[in-house]
């Protein structure tokens, strides 16, 4: 069972899908010792992620973890390959997604693994920044 | 004496984030045209509080009430609105060259009832 378990692991990848008009960014290094591809995204804005079926699995266990702190933000399971995550507070968040059987899991791969995550088809690691939306539209003038 | 001020408004959209707590202006002296703007958030600031927006969802600030702007003539100001969540991280959104002119005129002098 473990076997198996790991062949899941192996063939598992996450792939951010990229909804509605954000842009990634350039990737660049951020100062949080990682190195890979940032998307941003505004706090009370929404990202879907989604990763290869695994073969034999039931259900996935996913954990949305803000790297400045390295507190579980967000964690759950889905039975799809995919799942939608609000970000309502600020900071860099990774990603983690496990398979099951019900039974037993394979270990977390995380999104800032280039092993395992995928950013327009390449291999290369990834997070979410979650920055505060600023004001729109200033102006100054008589009312 | 009483003098009497136009009034002119800061107006803006709010932010979108759920966790906003407040607003922030930040002020600087624009430069010459052209030039980079001095405008950081290490520059002086005015705490707008959390204002409620108006009926067209804007919020609208009174700038008579902010006296570090309206004590000069003839000044062109960079105005940095920025959003502040309940962590204290910011975003802000930036207006240049803003001239502001709220000093009122000296009141004439040298009232009489003259005889025709």
């Amino acid at each position: 069972m473990i076997k198996k378990l790991l062949d899941w692991l192996k063939a598992l990848f996450v792939v951010l899908l990229i909804l509605g008009s954000m842009t990634p960014l350039q990737s660049r290094a951020l100062a949080l010792d990682f190195e890979g591809h940032e998307y941003w995204i505004y706090t009370g804005e929404s990202k879907t992620v989604e990763w290869d079926t695994v073969t034999g699995a039931t259900k996935y266990l996913y954990k949305v973890v803000q790297l400045e702190t390295n507190l579980v933000y967000k964690q759950g399971e889905v039975t799809s390959n995919q799942f939608v995550v609000r970000f309502d507070r600020f900071g860099h968040f990774r990603v983690e997604v496990a398979s099951s059987d019900g039974v037993l899991a394979s270990p977390y791969i995380l999104s800032t693994d280039k092993a395992y995550a995928v950013v327009n088809g390449v291999g290369m690691g990834w997070v979410i920044y979650a920055r505060v939306a600023p004001p729109s539209s200033p102006n100054v003038g008589p009312q | 004496m009483v003098e009497k001020l136009r009034k002119i408004y800061l107006r803006f959209f709010p932010s979108t984030s759920p966790d906003v707590v407040g607003y922030k202006l930040y002020y600087a002296r624009s430069g010459a045209d052209g030039a980079p703007s001095q405008l950081t958030m290490d520059s002086p600031f005015f705490d707008l509080g959390k204002p409620v927006p108006g009926t067209d969802n804007k919020i609208s600030i009174d700038i008579a009430t902010i006296p570090a702007l309206t004590q000069e003539e003839d000044v062109k100001w960079d105005l940095g609105i920025a959003a502040v969540d309940d962590d204290g991280h910011e975003s802000m959104e930036v207006l240049r060259n803003v001239p502001l002119d709220l000093i009122a005129p000296a009141a004439p002098t040298g009232l009489e009832v003259v005889r025709l």
